[in-house]
Parts: structure tokens; C-alpha cells; sequence
């Protein structure tokens, strides 16, 4: 990846993150423009399904009626851990948190003022019935993808790249990494108290990184990671980052240790983990590829 | 008849008395004058015998790789404290084999009983040159009592990040809280400019 003149770069922004995809070899520019296109398009297919600020998706239909709704064909791998991820977390980690979300001020319109009452979401089988490609909804209820969905983008825009015959790249997506390449790359960890500063470097080989923190997206009492069932945002965390195969695992991960500790999931899944607490202090896997800047950090 | 068995009685428990306390003085001056070498042995005796102690009586632990089980903070200070008593200086470059555990990363978990019922708790550590160089506790709690407590103790073993600034640090990229959608960002300036006015 640094050898800038056999590579091929693109930065834009979609799904209201800033993406950055770099990869070998360097393409000329018809077929640069060509790879761009069909990566935007893969990328708007999946935001006009998932995504609960578009006025036209699938999830914003799904919010106002009930019926049984078909599914992209592309569901299956995130709903089924969404399910799975439900079951482990008792609940704590569910995507139907999109009308609390928005009733604390997170909605279409980042209006970030507490609109109403803010009430605990319904459990999966009071407004869900799923089984590929069919989604019942039972009442109306706006969900919510924000713990794996951006991950499993990722990792379905990997899956355009592959389909060109594209080997080596790496693909960030405002801090959610994929990387594939024979050497590994270093990450900063984002120290979430000052933005210029990193409080650890990870080294990346081919897999995936997702970070996870509240310090941008907070206001009034909450941020976008809010408890279902006590209705509050969790405080005592202030950022994690999960490295796993995929983007889509180490997103929903992320997310999960907010709520549950890393030894009620690390039976199920291959993940390795570092969470930084407010207090600074900070817990991290045994298999953590990278180094934490420590007061004794002299002891490396 | 009995004053003077008495008598004798007396005068041979005095005798022997004062034989054993002399025996027992030589034998302190006598040891003490020894006690460098002695003690630095027994010390690594006595370490090797209480890490298979550990290993042996933890009958609640289960040792998830081979290697010593450890309770954490007490043995912080025992791999410094004990095994630099009679050994070469600390600067001194050992040869590995002078180190009294292997390099590497154990993990265990210990189980005790709480008012609350059975609970868990694992340490997971690494050793290189006989020091620690990182630890993580984790709770495994039952209740949440059990949790508080548990999460009290851990914080008294835990190590601390910094920062330090990106453009000191050799980079290919950072990973942190996703960055702000455009329109959140504009919303949440408009909210700070209302509020102040």
C-alpha cells in the first residue's frame, strides 16, 4: 500500500461517513470512474434498504405499517447476527432501538432534542417474525442498523472489489477498516478525548477493525449508543475497538461490549478486543495485535 | 523420699533446659552467619515450592494454559520482590535460564463462593523476564454485588492509556468513533448557537 504509484485511491463520502478505498494495481482513469460507479451503486442499494433517514427506504415503509415485507437477498448474513447477537446480549443489543433513538433526538432530521416520553423498544418476537426473505412485521417499529450495518456494508463493498479481480485492498469507512494485503498496516487508536492524538497503534493484517466510541455523535444526555432497557447512554466506557474477520463482526462486536463483557461472546466468536474505560484505564485481549500507549509503556 | 527425687528432678530438667537453649543459640549464630547463600536458596526453594503450591491447591481454578496460577497482584510483587533476594543485581543481564518463569501469557479463572453464590473471576497475564507486563481481570460476576466488588479490585490493577500525537506516530491510518454525518454536525452547531443566545 505505499507504493503510491501502483495504487489506485478513492475518497467520498456516503452514508453520511467520509470512505477512503485504496487498492492495487493502479487503474487508468475510464476504469477508475467504471470500479467507482459500481461501488456507489452497491453502497446505495444497501442505504435505500437499511438506512432509517431515508424517506424512500425499506426500513422508513416498515416503521408505518405492518405486513410482511421481502427482504434483499444480501439479509440473511446481518439479521441472522442480529438474532444471534439479541439471544447472547438478553436484548441489549437489538435492532429494533430505532424509535427510541429517534425519540431521544437521533432522527432523519438530527433534530438532537428529546422529543417524548422515551419508552423500552418491544422484544424481537412481540414485533418480528423473520425467516428469509420475509420479514413480518407484527406493529409498526423503526429499526435500526447501526451496530453491524455500516461493518457489513464494508465488507459487501470488499465483495465488489473481489468480484474484479481486485486482491489487495484496504477500505475504511469513517474508522471501520477492511484490509486485505500481505503486509500488515498500522491503525491508530483514536484517543477519544483529543482527536489529534492516538493512544495505540494496531497492527492490521488482513482482517478487519471497528472502533466504537461516543465522543462525535453526543447530545443533551445521550449518545448513539443508548441501554433498551434503562434508556440511558452508558457512560462508564468511552471507546472500543474490535478486530475480527469480517467488518460486519468487529462492528457488531463493538457494539456489544458496551453492554456485555467480552467473556459472554468470546465462546461464540473469534474476535480480539481493547476497551478503554472514562477513567482511562483500559482492559484488552491477550491476542490484541498492537501496542496501548501506557504510562509504563518503557516496559515494550 | 520425695525432696530429693524431687531435687534430682529438678536439676536434670534445669541442665537439659539450658542445653537446648544453648543448642537453640548456636544454632541461630551458626545459620545466621550463613544466611546470604541459605536464604537466597530457600527463597528460590520456597517460590518454587509455593508456585506448585498454587498450582496444586487452586482446586477451583482451572489453568488455561500451562504455566503458573497466579492471583494477580500478589504474585506482581513476588516475581520482583522475592527473586531479586540474593540474586545478581536487577541490571545485570540474566542468561534465560536464570529466569524462574517462562515468557508468555497465562490465563485462569478462579471460582469462590459470595453471599450471592458461586462467581468467577480471571486474570489473564503476561510474564517477560520474570516481570509483568500486562494484566486484565475480568469479572464474571454473577450478581451485581459480586460485580461492584469485583470491578473495585480490578480497577486497583489496572493500567492507564495516553495519548500521544499523531503526527509522532507512524501511521497508515486511525480508527476511532465514526465521524460525524455532515447534517449532524450542522444540527448540533445550530443547538450551541441557540443555546447561548
Amino acid at each position: 500500500m505505499d507504493q503510491s504509484s501502483q495504487e489506485t485511491r478513492f475518497d467520498f463520502d456516503a452514508i453520511g461517513t467520509r470512505w477512503r478505498i485504496v487498492l492495487h494495481p493502479k487503474f487508468d482513469r475510464p476504469q477508475k470512474a467504471r470500479l467507482l460507479y459500481a461501488i456507489k451503486a452497491r453502497i446505495e442499494l444497501f442505504d435505500k434498504a437499511y438506512s432509517r433517514f431515508r424517506e424512500d427506504s425499506l426500513v422508513t415503509k416498515m416503521s408505518r405499517e405492518t405486513g410482511v415485507f421481502e427482504l434483499p437477498s444480501d439479509a440473511e448474513p446481518m439479521l441472522s447476527l442480529y438474532l444471534e447477537l439479541y439471544r447472547r446480549t438478553g436484548g441489549l443489543v437489538t435492532p429494533l432501538v430505532g424509535n427510541l433513538l429517534s425519540d431521544a433526538g437521533y432522527d432523519a432530521r438530527y433534530s438532537l432534542r428529546q422529543k417524548k416520553e422515551l419508552e423500552v423498544p418491544p422484544s424481537w418476537d412481540e414485533a418480528l417474525d423473520y425467516k428469509q426473505p420475509l420479514l413480518t412485521i407484527k406493529r409498526p417499529v423503526l429499526l435500526d442498523f447501526g451496530a453491524a450495518g455500516k461493518g457489513y456494508l464494508v465488507d459487501l463493498v470488499a465483495r465488489v472489489l473481489e468480484l474484479n479481480d481486485i486482491q489487495e485492498y484496504y477500505i475504511d469507512a469513517g474508522g471501520d477498516i477492511l484490509h486485505k494485503s500481505k503486509r500488515p498496516i498500522r491503525v491508530g487508536l483514536e484517543d477519544p478525548i483529543n482527536t489529534k492524538q492516538v493512544l495505540g497503534v494496531c497492527m492490521l493484517g488482513t482482517g478487519a477493525i471497528a472502533g466504537s466510541a461516543h465522543n462525535r455523535r453526543a447530545w443533551q444526555n445521550f449518545t448513539h449508543i443508548m441501554n433498551p432497557k434503562t434508556l440511558v447512554s452508558p457512560t462508564d466506557i468511552a471507546a472500543i475497538w474490535v478486530t475480527a474477520e469480517t467488518a460486519m463482526l468487529a462492528d457488531a462486536l463493538a457494539t456489544c461490549l458496551f453492554f456485555v463483557p467480552p467473556h459472554t461472546l468470546a465462546p461464540a466468536y473469534d474476535f480480539e478486543y481493547l476497551i478503554v474505560r472514562s477513567d482511562r484505564s483500559f482492559e484488552r485481549s491477550a491476542g490484541f495485535p498492537g501496542e496501548i500507549f501506557t504510562q509504563s509503556s518503557a516496559l515494550e | 523420699m520425695e525432696q530429693p527425687e524431687l531435687e534430682l528432678n529438678k536439676k536434670v530438667g534445669i541442665t537439659l533446659s539450658v542445653i537446648v537453649i544453648c543448642a537453640v543459640v548456636f544454632t541461630i549464630v551458626f545459620a545466621e552467619r550463613k544466611a546470604p547463600v541459605a536464604a537466597a536458596n530457600a527463597g528460590t526453594a520456597a517460590n518454587a515450592q509455593a508456585a506448585a503450591n498454587n498450582q496444586n491447591s487452586a482446586s477451583n481454578s482451572s489453568v488455561q494454559s500451562s504455566g503458573v496460577t497466579t492471583t494477580g497482584p500478589a504474585s506482581e510483587t513476588n516475581a520482583g520482590g522475592m527473586m531479586s533476594s540474593g540474586m545478581p543485581p536487577a541490571d545485570m543481564p540474566k542468561s534465560p535460564m536464570m529466569y524462574a518463569y517462562k515468557n508468555g501469557t497465562y490465563s485462569a479463572t478462579g471460582s469462590y463462593m459470595s453471599p450471592g453464590g458461586e462467581d468467577q473471576i480471571s486474570v489473564t497475564l503476561t510474564l517477560k523476564n520474570d516481570t509483568i507486563t500486562d494484566v486484565s481481570v475480568t469479572p464474571a460476576a454473577g450478581d451485581r454485588t459480586s460485580e461492584r466488588y469485583q470491578n473495585r479490585f480490578i480497577s486497583g490493577y489496572k493500567q492507564y492509556v495516553i495519548g500521544k500525537n499523531i503526527a509522532d506516530v507512524q501511521l497508515t491510518a486511525v480508527s476511532g468513533s465514526s465521524l460525524t454525518p455532515i447534517g449532524f454536525n450542522d444540527a448540533l452547531a445550530q443547538i450551541k448557537a441557540q443555546a447561548k443566545a
